[in-house]
């Protein structure tokens, strides 16, 4: 028990509490001492090439610092401090000098331009490097890191690391969506479904529906877009006010993690409006007549009211 | 064998009976919850050829719940009271496509039905002859509220809209299980600790006639059979 206890106490130990968040144009990342927690991505296509990803750091009881804090990007994993042998380069977008650190220093802004993610330099376009704008898609890693001291003073403590913020470059169109019809009454219901499988189907953020009568001369159809951005939670949309009988045509489109919008459903989907006859119109249909009263919406609040007053009749007969 | 069991019976109630009238009992409530499979008679509706109801979904009856109050205003030789009794009920199924089949958009039928009823329960088997059944009857007034859907909005053919209320009256005989005797000590504590005189087991038949007495319009009574809890305090 005894060699148990002196062995723990020889152990150099980082205090309890120190922290390190790295945060990216609203994408959080924090991790506590030596743990980690979960990784929030930054994805963004080609359109944010020249975009300045904007980001900060925060630390707290970060004193006893031994090192510069660093933010690098990296297309490894992150460690304690930027590779000096990843092929591409790491990439140091942020350094915090030692005695800033030790002298207090809790909190720091950095930037860096999209382009500059080093996943651009492993990536090979016929034989040439290839560069932001080009079809890939990648994710590298924001790490950020800071050794300190331990309990006994001494630098030998492993560094704490905030838990990286995957920055992923995807400029890749994805599938556009499956697009299930079922005609109602003077309506369509709409289904999207994400095509494929796997990470093709977890990438979809949302879709996308237009919706055309379908010309009767062969001409080019005049789409619509329908619902605004739909949730793949919840991926059913109603067309209304449709004409039963006509045809028409629709088309969904899928976009994904870093916005990027499918081309359209091909060949576009037909579906035609039906007339359906609910249990009212089978009872008007079998020579039924319609009762003439009023709405349920008034005639519910007016039977309690009836019923009500009776009930209030008969107890003030009794009292 | 009949004639032996009635002259029991006789010889155990005349004399109880000729004692003296049962002593008057405090003016009690009991509050009911029950359930019910409610089919309505909707192709006697004046000019239904067919019934809608089945076409629409089938013979398959609507399950309803229902909650009544009773409260007496007299309570000796039995007790007699007025109800006032509210339910629910609903019924889906696919709309009907010109050929018959079923389209891909659902319609349903939803009923509220309400009963204001003049209540009479025989209790005194219970209460003087500690036979632990209660019999009893109801008479009154009936209101249905009723309206339909089609897909998610409420129905609407040529301008007339699937929707109202009708009226109309109906009766319920019942038989109650008092469930005093199955643990007395529990129930004499109920009664005393809670204020509860009596819980009880039923099952009831009701026949309404919501058909605006005989006017015209769908007619939504109907004869059917519920069972739940009651208990009285």
């Amino acid at each position: 028990m005894r060699p148990l206890l002196a062995a723990l106490l020889l152990v150099p130990a980082v205090a309890f509490g120190q922290t390190l968040t790295l945060k990216v144009n609203g994408s959080t990342s924090t991790i506590t001492g030596t743990g980690s927690t979960t990784t929030s991505t930054y994805a963004k296509n080609a359109a944010s090439c020249n975009n300045t990803v904007a980001g900060n750091w925060v630390g707290t009881s970060l004193t006893t610092a031994c090192t510069t804090l660093q933010v690098w990007l990296t297309v490894d994993t992150c460690g304690s401090a930027p590779s000096t042998t990843n092929t591409p380069a790491d990439v140091v977008v942020y350094t915090a000098q030692v005695g800033a650190v030790a002298a207090g220093l809790t909190t720091d802004s950095f930037s860096f331009f999209f382009s500059a993610l080093p996943g651009f330099g492993a990536l090979t376009d016929g034989g040439t490097s290839a560069s932001c704008g080009d079809a890939a898609d990648f994710t590298d890693l924001l790490c950020a890191a800071v050794t300190l001291k331990d309990n006994t003073g001494a630098c030998t403590s492993s560094a704490i690391s905030a838990s990286p913020v995957n920055m992923r470059y995807d400029n890749i169109l994805p599938d556009p969506p499956v697009v299930t019809v079922t005609p109602l009454d003077s309506k369509l219901s709409v289904r999207l479904t994400a095509s494929g499988s796997g990470s093709a189907v977890t990438d979809i953020q949302s879709f996308q529906l237009q919706y055309a009568a379908e010309p009767t001369d062969g001409g080019t159809p005049s789409y619509a877009p329908y619902g605004g951005v739909i949730s793949v939670n919840n991926p059913n949309v109603t067309i209304p006010n449709l004409v039963n009988g006509e045809n028409y045509l629709v088309v969904g489109y899928s976009v994904d993690e870093a916005t990027n919008v499918s081309g359209p459903t091909t060949p576009a989907v037909v579906g035609q409006p039906v007339l359906t006859y609910g249990f009212y119109a089978n009872y008007l249909n079998d020579g039924g007549q319609p009762a003439g009263c009023g709405a349920v919406g008034g005639g519910a609040p007016s039977a309690l009211a009836f019923l009500s007053v009776l009930l209030l009749g008969v107890a003030r007969r009794r009292g | 064998m009949r004639k032996p069991l009635l002259a029991a019976v006789l010889v155990l109630a005349v004399p109880a009976l000729a004692e003296s009238e049962p002593k008057p009992l405090p003016n009690t409530t009991i509050l009911e919850l029950k359930m019910g499979f409610y089919q309505p008679r909707v192709g006697d509706s004046p000019g239904a050829t067919s019934d809608a109801y089945v076409q629409t979904f089938g013979n398959s009856a609507m399950l309803i719940g229902e909650f009544e109050v009773d409260r007496s205003f007299y309570h000796g030789y039995g007790y007699l009271g007025i109800g006032f009794s509210i339910a629910y009920g609903e019924k889906y199924a696919k709309a009907l496509l010109a050929d018959g089949t079923p389209s891909g958009e659902s319609t349903g039928l939803m009923v509220l039905p309400m009963r204001l009823m003049a209540v009479y329960r025989y209790d005194v088997l219970a209460h003087v002859f500690h036979i632990p059944f209660v019999p009893y009857a109801e008479l009154g007034f009936v209101s249905y509220p009723w309206w339909t859907n089609k897909g998610g909005s409420v129905e609407i053919v040529d301008g007339s809209k699937g929707s109202g209320v009708r009226w109309g009256w109906g009766f319920t005989l019942g038989l109650a299980l008092e469930m005093d005797f199955l643990n007395p000590t529990y129930a004499r504590e109920a009664r005393e600790d809670a204020g509860i005189y009596h819980f009880y087991l039923f099952g009831e038949f009701n026949d309404d006639f919501a058909n605006n007495f005989g006017a015209k319009g769908i007619n939504l009574g109907a004869a059917y059979f519920t069972f739940g809890l009651a208990f009285e305090f």
